[in-house]
């Protein structure tokens, strides 16, 4: 088991917030990690920060040992780290297909001069492509819809879709913002099996931010917790439901006897 | 399965479309030969070169409109086309067939060099940094006298000669132009089907998620200003060679708000929306002349009401057509 994802003192500040405060934690090959914490404890932040959106104020981050700091987002994913986004993103006014194939962008065997004249070359290449992100709308589970604008899908079809994208780019790790974020319990369970199912056919390990403590609790090898910026625990399902820094941060201090 | 086979690459398919294609362009041109013939007067072909050259300014702002940006300067890199291909072509001797290339790739990298400061901004912020950039350029133009020879403009720029042929008669110059648009036109189909265009419509629909497909959203941005600046600048140029007269009040402000209305009337969806509104609103001011000092009232009434019974711009008219069709 090698290291995937290695945060090192990382922190983040917004002017005077202090969003991230020294965080460090790994994600090993082959894990799903639950990162959790109580609303604005920074879990967004940390995914921005990791995946380039926003700059890292302090410490280091790699990547297979490669350092992450500095780089563009669009050069973080071609290294093997996708991410989802808490609020449904797709391209609203493309296929469901189409959107996969974007999420395969950087995968393709298309090349513009190719793509450019029509060759056959080309051609092959965009089919094998679609081939490849129909077998991913399956596993998902919205093979059947792959013809529809993605505007137009219901709302948890939007949320599986973002998964659908962020896997086209074939990650090695995926980071999940909160995945079911408004779904009812059945599409929370539902994505709950996905997520293991992309754990468990190894296709890529997972860092999942999410609420619903049932489903993270179900499928998390480790869960690290975050509370106003810093890390407040670190362990196993059943070690940190039991322990009183967390109930304290979700419940308040009161909370704790 | 089904969906699999349709889009396996067929080669017969494929080799029936290009052939359906080259058979479209090939009638395009066998009618395209006798419309100067066609036309009662000299002027009729002006107009519809014209229409021609706005034609290219349009499909080429088009290409930036791509990448959802809006360029407020798209007259001013005409306009830098027109003045370098005019004063090369005058000061250096050079043919005018090889400086309209020159002309079109050096403001092509003029265009790149100024995108990859300005494109970080988005929306209105980048609007009013291009009309900033637009209103220097019509300031250069006019102080710069040694070169542009300022208010006056430059006078006496030659034709386009090509194999002994010379495209300066109107009649002849809508061969040149015709041949120009068509293949702009061309070009930004394959352009909008290729990975370029998959790029560049991710980044319009959705930048942030763009960039976590993997997309070089910074550089796919200047890639389509540079290719829309670029051909704006073949554009000028060709204008240049055909009024053979520039000042720097040919390619101002005004002309930039007349390319994005365009945009706007044909129909930004698709870029036939910008052939479209270009064949429109070109000729239109002129067989409104007419009517005297309503012209202008009568343009204005006429693009409200186009605006406001087809927000999607003329080139949604069968849909609307269809819907009023299906209401009754
Ligand atoms: N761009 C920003 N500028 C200023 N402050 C920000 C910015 N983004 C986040 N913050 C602040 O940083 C803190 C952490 O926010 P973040 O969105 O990371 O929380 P979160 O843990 O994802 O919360 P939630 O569970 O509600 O999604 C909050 O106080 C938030 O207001
Ligand atoms: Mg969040």
């Amino acid at each position: 088991m090698s290291t995937l994802l290695n945060v090192k003192n990382m922190s983040k500040r917004f002017g005077g917030l202090h969003a991230i405060k020294d965080m460090s934690f790994s994600v090993e090959e082959g894990e799903v990690v639950g990162l959790i914490g109580p609303n604005g404890a920074g879990k967004t932040t940390c995914f921005n920060v990791v995946s380039g959106t926003s700059p890292a104020s302090g410490g280091s981050i790699t990547f297979e040992g490669e350092n992450l700091i500095g780089k563009r987002t669009c050069d973080i994913v071609q290294m093997g780290l996708a991410r989802t986004y808490q609020a449904t993103s797709v391209f609203p006014q493309s296929t469901v297909l189409e959107n996969v194939v974007r999420g395969a962008f950087v995968r393709s065997k298309d090349s513009f001069l190719g793509s450019l004249m029509g060759t056959a070359a080309s051609q092959r290449a965009q089919a094998e492509t679609k081939a490849e992100c129909l077998e991913i709308l399956k596993q998902v589970g919205i093979d059947h819809v792959h013809g529809e604008l993605a505007d137009s899908l219901p709302y948890g079809y939007q949320r599986r879709l973002g998964v659908a994208v962020a896997l086209a780019s074939k990650p090695k790790l995926i980071m999940m913002d909160e995945p079911a974020a408004g779904l009812n319990p059945e599409e929370s369970m539902d994505m709950g099996k996905l997520i293991r199912g992309i754990h468990e056919s190894g296709q890529a390990s997972v860092l999942i931010v999410e609420h619903d403590m049932r489903l993270v609790m179900g499928i998390c090898d480790r869960i690290i917790v975050l509370d106003h910026g810093e890390l407040i625990a670190a362990g196993t399902p059943e070690e940190i439901r039991d322990n009183p820094k967390v109930i304290e941060a979700y419940l308040g201090t009161e909370a704790v006897s | 399965m089904t969906i699999l086979n349709e889009n396996a690459p067929d080669a017969e398919n494929v080799g029936r479309s290009v052939w359906f294609r080259i058979a479209l362009i090939a009638v395009a041109c066998a009618v395209a030969a006798f419309i100067p013939g066609l036309l009662p007067n000299l002027f009729y072909v002006h107009i519809v070169n014209l229409t021609l050259l706005s034609g290219i300014f349009a499909l080429s702002l088009w290409v930036i409109y791509s990448v959802g940006q809006l360029s407020l300067c798209h007259a001013a890199f005409a306009g830098l086309g027109a003045y370098i291909s005019a004063i090369i072509s005058m000061r250096l001797n050079i043919p005018p067939a090889l400086s309209l290339v020159l002309s079109t790739l050096a403001t092509a990298a003029l265009a790149a060099a100024l995108g990859a400061v300005i494109l970080r901004l988005r929306g209105v912020y980048f609007v009013l940094v291009t009309f900033l950039f637009g209103q220097m350029f019509t300031l250069l133009a006019l102080n710069w006298a040694g070169m542009t020879n300022g208010a006056n403009g430059l006078i006496g720029i030659k034709a386009v000669t090509l194999f002994g042929i010379s495209f300066g008669p109107r009649p002849m110059f809508f061969y040149l132009a015709f041949a120009m648009f068509l293949m702009v036109l061309v070009f930004v189909w394959a352009l909008n089907r290729s990975t370029f265009g998959r790029a560049f419509n991710s980044i319009e629909q959705n930048i942030n998620l763009a960039e976590t497909c993997g997309i070089d959203t910074a550089r796919y941005q200047v890639i389509a200003f540079a290719i829309g600046s670029g051909i704006a600048g073949l554009g000028g140029a060709l204008m240049a060679h055909y009024i053979r007269f520039i000042s720097p009040d040919t390619f101002t402000f005004h002309n930039s708000v007349a390319y994005i209305t365009m945009l706007v009337v044909g129909g930004r969806s698709l870029f036939w929306g910008a052939v479209l509104g270009a064949a429109f609103l070109t000729p239109l001011p002129e067989f409104l002349r007419d009517f005297e000092g309503l012209q202008h009232i009568i343009y204005g009434a006429i693009m409200i009401v186009v605006l406001r019974v087809m927000p999607g711009g003329l080139i949604s008219l069968p849909r609307t057509l269809a819907r009023i069709g299906g209401a009754k």
